[in-house]
């Protein structure tokens, strides 16, 4: 998966952190929801 | 005694066919010690006026230019700087030897001839003139600021410099606060999103690009800037490069550029296209293919 973003010119190489720090958060909340999913 | 000098020069450059700036120099030198050797001369010796002696470094320094310059295809500014103080050297001879010392009324404190103590003076007088000059023209483009009497006086691309900078600080507040906002209300979204229901309900079907996808345009969103956000599945399909070429009307070579970037592992990109900014990213996360 390829994430794009268009439009704006002064994106930063910090912006990457920001957005992934954001992933990351997402991941944190979704792992143990996944973990408590019933096995098919 | 001079000429001697000259023949010892001449032969050092006809031999090793280097035209050193210590040469030149020594034979600048030569030449603004020129009137005093000619007083001190004229005082010791009571010899009879040398001046054709006067010419020989002059053709000796306009040959070392000649040869310098005609080997070298491209003129380095320390090139320019030598022949410029040549330039400073034989003007300052051309002065000395030009005036008439008589007319000159000096306080003499030190002690030496008064013709000494003028072609001293004049000397100084032309070589800082020549530095000043340097200084503000040759080297005029190392000077980032001048301060004067109280007043600082800043060159143009400093003062755009400082104030794209000042413009980047400023974005990067507003990126600081949008993640703030986001960590802050992280919760409050994915309860909107009903992401842990999707989950729950449909874990095959769980659309993972759109997720990040809205999850990255809700960052943008929050920093109040027309940002897209789009995402590419990389399925075994999935033919990036045309996918890429297709969607985003990129170079060959960038498109190469992201395939190597994303077979290498690497997470970012980021390519100005047209006018506008792509930011290529892929997410490293063990839950996605």
């Amino acid at each position: 998966m390829i994430i794009v973003l268009r439009g704006r010119q002064d994106i930063f190489e910090i912006e990457q952190r920001f957005i992934l720090n954001i992933f990351k958060r997402f991941e944190d909340y979704i792992i143990p929801v996944i973990a408590e999913l019933p096995e098919e | 005694m001079p000429i001697d000098y000259y023949k010892d020069i001449g032969r050092y450059i006809k031999r090793h066919k280097k035209y050193d700036i210590l040469i030149i120099l020594g034979l600048g030198t030569l030449i603004t010690n020129w009137r005093y050797i000619y007083i001190i001369s004229e005082k010791l010796k009571e010899a009879d006026s040398r001046n054709y002696l006067f010419g020989i470094p002059i053709i000796y320094i306009v040959l070392c230019i000649l040869l310098y310059t005609g080997e070298k295809k491209r003129i380095t500014p320390i090139e320019i700087k030598k022949c410029y103080y040549i330039f400073v050297l034989i003007i300052d001879v051309c002065i000395i030897n030009c005036v008439d010392f008589k007319t000159f009324h000096v306080n003499n404190f030190f002690g030496v001839p008064d013709e000494l103590f003028i072609s001293g003076l004049i000397s100084i007088i032309v070589f800082v003139a020549a530095l000043i000059l340097d200084l503000l023209i040759l080297s005029g483009a190392a000077i980032k600021e001048i301060n004067f009497a109280g007043a600082t006086f800043v060159k143009e691309d400093i003062k755009k410099n400082i104030e794209e900078n000042a413009s980047n600080v400023q974005v990067l507040i507003e990126k600081i606060d949008a993640e703030h906002e986001i960590l802050q209300r992280f919760e409050e979204y994915m309860r909107s999103m009903q992401v842990v229901e999707k989950l729950q309900n449909a874990f095959e079907t769980f659309d993972w690009g759109e997720e990040f996808k809205m999850l990255a345009q809700y960052y943008c969103e929050v920093q109040k800037k027309q940002i897209t956000a789009e995402c590419i599945e990389l399925g075994e399909s999935t033919n990036l490069r045309k996918e890429l070429l297709i969607r985003y009307d990129l170079s060959n070579m960038l498109c190469e550029r992201v395939c190597r970037s994303i077979m290498g592992n690497k997470s970012f990109l980021s390519q100005e296209v047209n006018s506008s900014y792509l930011y290529l990213m892929k997410p490293l996360t063990v839950w996605i293919k």
